[in-house]
């Protein structure tokens, strides 16, 4: 089955589960109060913020390729390991290079949408190494074997009574736990993880050139851990996350909170130099930062793309998107879920496959207008849908289908034939289908518009305001 | 040609124009509750802002009532063998309240591994600053007793003098000297660890210290 029907199917089932829209709007809700409020308290003006900050990144990509030799340059000094890679398979051998050089057994990753796109769970369980997720929302997932629902709270779809019933299957605890409880089950199970670990994965939120750091936002905790007790730390980054100056931070790091979780700031902002240096306590004595590019330089190539690359990764066009809240995160099939998900996945994963998630929107724009960098996302996800069509990667029926409709849209004369071959073909069909069916036949009007247009200017008085209007 | 070049060549071949930058914009201009920058004012805001985070704030007049507070915070710990990060200002403060220096070890000069740190209730360091309108303290690993001392004991303490009290991170980054010195790990905290992970709701003590306190000494 192609990835468009898989869509299709999941989307039908799941929008007419209740429960699970329920949840969805629930979670939704707490988030949305919490954004509003703190968008009011916190800014002068929102505007002026995201248009700002749109443009810093904007700079920051059109310098990129030297930006990046800043990064590396800096950061070198501090004794961090830069590695490049091209694509998802050089970065997972990266990663399994770096693991079979120092013996590792255990691993204790923090939360990356980085590593979901690379893949990289999957990798290290058919590598056979032991391999934890540690922030909450993705230990819940990792337990439950699935992939994360959504880029910020990956278990937004289980309530917490499922959590319960999971956590007392893989745990061992009562099954009635209340999410305090739950939360310092996980707390008890990878305190161990992380003490233990061989090695500390984890993503970074910004790369900062002119300090050659990288920065991690995070609210529990486990992150600072995983860069904290393991003596290899690996941060695998998109080369976009790109920031000129530590300076930025104080506008970035406000605004990223407040689009993710409504936060005035996350609760660790973690700016990581290098390895322990030698004047410290402890630390790791080796760090890797991962560059990936994985076709941004692709999406970089095209102007009307480029400034996707902005993305600080914040979640808010999810929990904005009215498809995403009826279809869930599950349902695209992607590591990045709703408006951003569908306007990235056909240039990271092809076209081919992936441009039916151009339809999965209603250009409502709701996504561009919560969006913290001014990202025009209904007009990309256009942009895909046309670009699809230029590839003809859509079925040969609706190019020929989509030949015939604007060959008749474009000549008056056969234009007027459509209604009575339709309803022509409508009395045929309607007979003969099913009763099921039966109702989906589109009605048509009494009057076709142009019927109705000559009625009406014959009547009207104004006439001629009407014609000149 | 490896796979750096690869990509830098691939970035080169399509340059693009700087945008016009607008000039940035401090953060008295951005933010809406930017603070006064008086000392007493400060000290309010960034009160207020920690408490609403849910940290636990303690304001003294001497080094003594600095480390009777800390005494009193102990009392209420979750064990009896405490870490701290011996910066000057704590020895300072062991040298006023001779009782407390015995309670402490230092896990930088005992090498301690990461599995022994399970036996420290509680952690106490200094911080290079407090920031008022966000509530924030800012650590760096080399002066705050490096990373784990913060962030693996389940109460963490924190002793700062009122000079360390700047208006928002602004103030932090232009800094003079801000990046310079060998530190490797720098962390912005704003209140205890926290997940709402579990249907939205709000649990303090995710994976780093279930409690955070401030004991800020001032004239």
């Amino acid at each position: 089955m192609n990835e468009s029907r898989v869509f299709l199917a999941k989307a039908q089932q799941k929008s007419a589960d209740e429960i699970h829209r329920l949840k969805i709007q629930k979670a939704i809700a707490t988030y949305d109060i919490k954004v509003k409020s703190t968008k009011n308290r916190q800014f002068y003006d929102w505007q002026k913020a995201r248009k700002k900050a749109a443009q810093i990144k904007d700079d920051a990509l059109a310098n990129l390729p030297d930006l990046l030799l800043q990064f590396e340059e800096n950061t070198s000094k501090n004794g961090t390991h830069v590695l490049w890679a091209e694509n998802a398979l050089q970065a997972r051998q990266h990663i399994r290079d770096i693991i079979k050089k120092h013996h590792a057994e255990k691993i204790v990753k923090s939360k990356s949408m980085t590593t979901e796109e690379i893949e990289l769970n999957e990798f290290l369980d058919e590598m056979g190494v032991e391999n934890w997720e540690s922030d909450l929302g993705e230990f819940i997932v990792q337990l439950a074997n699935e992939k994360p629902y959504h880029i910020v709270t990956p278990a937004m779809h289980k309530s917490q009574a499922e959590i319960a019933e999971l956590f007392s299957r893989k745990l061992g605890i009562p099954a009635t736990g209340s999410a305090e409880e739950l939360t310092m089950a996980a707390r008890a199970a990878l305190r161990q993880t992380f003490v233990t670990a061989d090695i500390g994965i984890t993503g970074a939120n910004f790369i900062i050139a002119d300090t050659g750091a990288i920065v991690m936002t995070e609210n529990e905790g486990n992150g600072r851990l995983c860069m904290a007790c393991p003596k290899v730390h690996i941060a695998i980054v998109g080369i976009e996350k790109m920031l000129p100056r530590l300076s930025d931070l104080a506008l970035f790091l406000p605004l990223l909170a407040t689009s993710g979780t409504g936060q005035q700031l996350s609760c660790y902002n973690s700016i990581i130099r290098g390895p322990k240096a030698a004047n410290e306590a402890d630390g790791p004595e080796k760090m890797v930062v991962i560059l990936l590019d994985n076709r941004r330089s692709e999406i970089y190539a095209q102007d009307k793309f480029r400034h996707v690359l902005r993305c600080l990764r914040c979640g808010a066009c999810l929990n904005a998107c009215p498809v995403f809240r009826t279809v869930g995160g599950h349902t695209y099939g992607t590591a990045y879920q709703g408006p951003i998900g569908s306007v990235l996945t056909p240039h990271l994963r092809g076209m081919k496959n992936w441009s039916h998630l151009a339809h999965a929107s209603s250009l409502c724009g709701a996504c561009s207008d919560v969006c913290p960098v001014d990202i025009d996302l209904h007009h990309l996800l256009l942009e895909n849908r046309w670009q699809a069509e230029k590839e003809k990667t859509t079925p040969f029926i609706w190019q020929i289908a989509i030949k015939i409709w604007a060959w008749l849209h474009t000549n008056r004369l056969l234009l007027q034939f459509v209604r009575p071959i339709l309803k022509l073909g409508i009395a045929i069909i309607k007979p003969v289908l099913p009763a099921k069916k039966k109702r989906r036949l589109p009605q048509l009007a009494k009057k076709s518009f142009a019927q109705m247009w000559t009625t009406a200017a014959t009547k009207s008085p104004k006439k001629d305001a009407i014609s000149h209007g | 040609m490896n796979s750096k070049d690869k990509i830098i060549n691939k970035l080169r071949g399509f340059d693009s124009a700087s945008p016009e930058l607008i000039p940035s914009p401090k953060d008295n201009e951005v933010f809406a509750d930017y603070p006064e920058t008086d000392p007493q004012n400060l000290i309010a805001v960034f009160e207020k802002q920690f408490a609403s985070l849910k940290g636990e704030f303690y304001q003294v007049n001497s080094l003594q009532q600095a480390g009777n507070t800390l005494l009193a915070i102990l009392k209420s710990a979750e064990g009896e063998k405490y870490c701290a990060d011996f910066s000057p200002i704590f020895s300072d403060m062991c040298a006023a309240v001779p009782d407390l220096v015995a309670r402490f070890e230092n896990p930088a000069l005992t090498h301690k591994k990461s599995t022994d740190f399970a036996e420290y209730a509680a952690g106490v360091s200094s911080a290079d600053f407090l920031v008022a309108r966000t509530g924030s303290l800012i650590l760096r690993s080399a002066a705050a007793g490096g990373r784990r001392l913060s962030v693996l004991p389940p109460l963490h303490i924190v002793i700062a003098t009122h000079e360390h009290l700047v208006s928002s991170l602004d103030d932090v980054f232009s800094a003079e000297n801000f990046t310079s010195g060998d530190w490797s790990y720098g962390t912005i905290i704003s209140g205890p660890s926290r997940t709402s992970d579990i249907e939205k709701i709000l649990v303090l003590g995710a994976h780093g210290p279930k409690r955070l306190a401030v004991i800020l000494i001032t004239d």
